[in-house]
């Protein structure tokens, strides 16, 4: 049942990446699916056919799920790929 | 509250070297849920509750990461090291269970109370009977043993015991027995108890027929209970009413007195001769003798001495009973042992005989030896009350029989 409300969901937001940065401390990422690369200055997570890259200092994968993820840290920058 | 819930769980990090990322992804798709990710150098740091590390073998065989156990902590861990030692956990079982057993009795009383006439050994051993002791259940309706209590021990007005955990607080009031006042009703006079010279008068209520420094003999009307009233028209004054009360005064006077006491030259005491002493301890009621003979035959003596600490009296005492016996011993004294005896007890029997208020103004004392004893013999004069009440003494014929109880006067008044 959560997969297809996953599913659901995915599909509705037309395959979309929703991101939420609080501040320059907290980035909140939809529709992820998958971590390319962990590094205290730089991660790298999948969307699709896209990538998110999060460069800064002292990151750190506060939570990831199949959906989602949650970086802290001293976030400098937000690349879109 | 997360920490409670991983504590209780349990949690295990495990190092992932290698293809680091490929490792989160599919243990994130295989439904694992890592409760921290952190990165240590090229080596991440894998987080999970307890139950979900065996998960991880798989994964690590199909990523082909490194995966090492490098912390477990939390309870399931710690209750398998307790399982190791079954005295352990017997033990703390068996700990518990005395505790809640031990916690369903009274182990502690105490008693408050101010001027209560009785001692405290009588107070325990009444509460005892009506079912409140130490060792007692808990179960023991309080509020029943609290009236129980009032018929055993008839001189209190209240009692109650409060309970507070296993400790029980005994609360008594004394009943206050009303004093015994002047005695207002009926009718009497005042008499001399035995002749003297007056020396002071204090009248609350009647006539006084004496004055200070005048003689009386015993029996004589000091002060009356008869009250006349005279008809304030009259010049002369006649008394033409009469009130009959009860008399109250106090009247010192000085009085001759003869005491005499004595004291035998030789007389028996009896001596206790201490056979023994035997101590058993008490622990929660269980006596443990501390003494290895058995208590010899006699008269024993009882006395307890319990353990306090910091104020609260704990339910271990020391028991010490002491065996003795009584044999009777020929005393002797000199004649002036005897004469000092015999003097105290005189002076005894003068307090008793003159009172609170009395004393003794001059004594001349005198000693006389004979059969076997010295006697002492006092001729004093006594300051003492000489007050006592009597029935009413009423004249022979009334002053004026026309009008007793009745007011006659002459009333002016025109036409």
């Amino acid at each position: 049942m959560g997969e297809l409300a996953d599913k659901l969901r995915y599909a509705m937001q037309d395959g979309t990446i929703r991101t939420e940065i609080l501040g320059t401390a907290k980035l909140i990422l939809e529709g992820c699916d998958g971590v390319i690369e962990y590094e205290t200055e730089k991660i790298g997570l999948r969307c699709g056919r896209r990538a998110v890259w999060v460069e800064g200092q002292s990151l750190r994968l506060l939570c990831l799920e199949e959906d989602g993820a949650v970086i802290t840290g001293h976030i400098e920058a937000v690349r879109f790929a | 509250m997360k920490k409670i819930t991983h504590w209780v769980l349990g949690t295990a990090t495990a190092r992932v070297s290698g293809d680091t990322a490929r490792f989160m992804n599919i243990a994130v798709k295989t439904g694992l849920r890592p409760i921290r990710l952190q990165k240590d150098g090229k080596d991440v740091l894998f987080t999970l509750y307890s139950k979900d590390y065996k998960k991880l073998h798989k994964i690590k065989q199909r990523t082909h990461a490194r995966v090492k156990l490098a912390e477990k902590s939390g309870f399931p861990f710690r209750f398998r090291r307790m399982l190791r030692r079954p005295g352990l956990l017997l033990g703390t079982a068996l700990g518990v269970a005395l505790m809640l057993f031990l916690s369903g009795f009274y182990w502690e009383m105490t008693i408050s109370g101010e001027d209560i006439p009785y001692a405290e050994s009588e107070i325990l051993a009444a509460a005892k009977r009506v079912g409140v002791y130490i060792g007692a259940p808990r179960s023991t309706d309080t509020a029943l043993a609290s009236v129980a209590l009032l018929e055993e021990l008839p001189e209190l007005s209240w009692a109650s015991f409060n309970t507070e955990g296993c400790t029980v607080q005994l609360e008594l009031r004394t009943s206050v027995t009303k004093a015994e006042g002047a005695e207002h009703d009926g009718t009497g006079d005042i008499v001399a108890s035995r002749a003297g010279l007056i020396h002071s008068i204090t009248a609350q209520n009647g006539t006084v027929l004496v004055k200070v420094g005048s003689a009386c003999a015993a029996g004589q009307v000091l002060v009356s209970g008869i009250t006349q009233v005279g008809d304030p028209y009259d010049p002369e004054y006649n008394p033409v009413r009469c009130f009959y009360t009860r008399a109250r005064a106090e009247i010192l006077a000085e009085t001759q007195r003869t005491f005499t006491a004595s004291c035998p030259l030789s007389t028996e005491t009896v001596r206790e001769t201490d056979l023994g002493t035997q101590r058993a301890l008490y622990i929660l009621g269980v006596r443990v003798p501390l003494s290895l003979s058995g208590a010899p035959k006699g008269q024993t003596a009882y006395t307890r001495t319990p353990f306090v600490l910091q104020g609260h009296t704990l339910p271990l005492w020391v028991e010490t009973v002491r065996v003795y016996e009584e044999e009777t011993v020929p005393v002797t004294f000199t004649e002036e042992e005897a004469q000092r005896r015999a003097l105290e007890n005189l002076h005894q029997l003068q307090k008793l005989a003159l009172g609170e208020d009395g004393r003794v103004l001059t004594e001349n004392i005198t000693y006389q030896t004979k059969d076997g004893a010295v006697y002492v013999t006092s001729r004093c004069v006594c300051l003492e009350n000489i007050a006592q009440e009597a029935p009413l003494t009423l004249p022979e014929e009334p002053e004026n029989s026309e009008n007793i109880g009745v007011f006659v006067g002459n009333v002016q008044g025109n036409g």
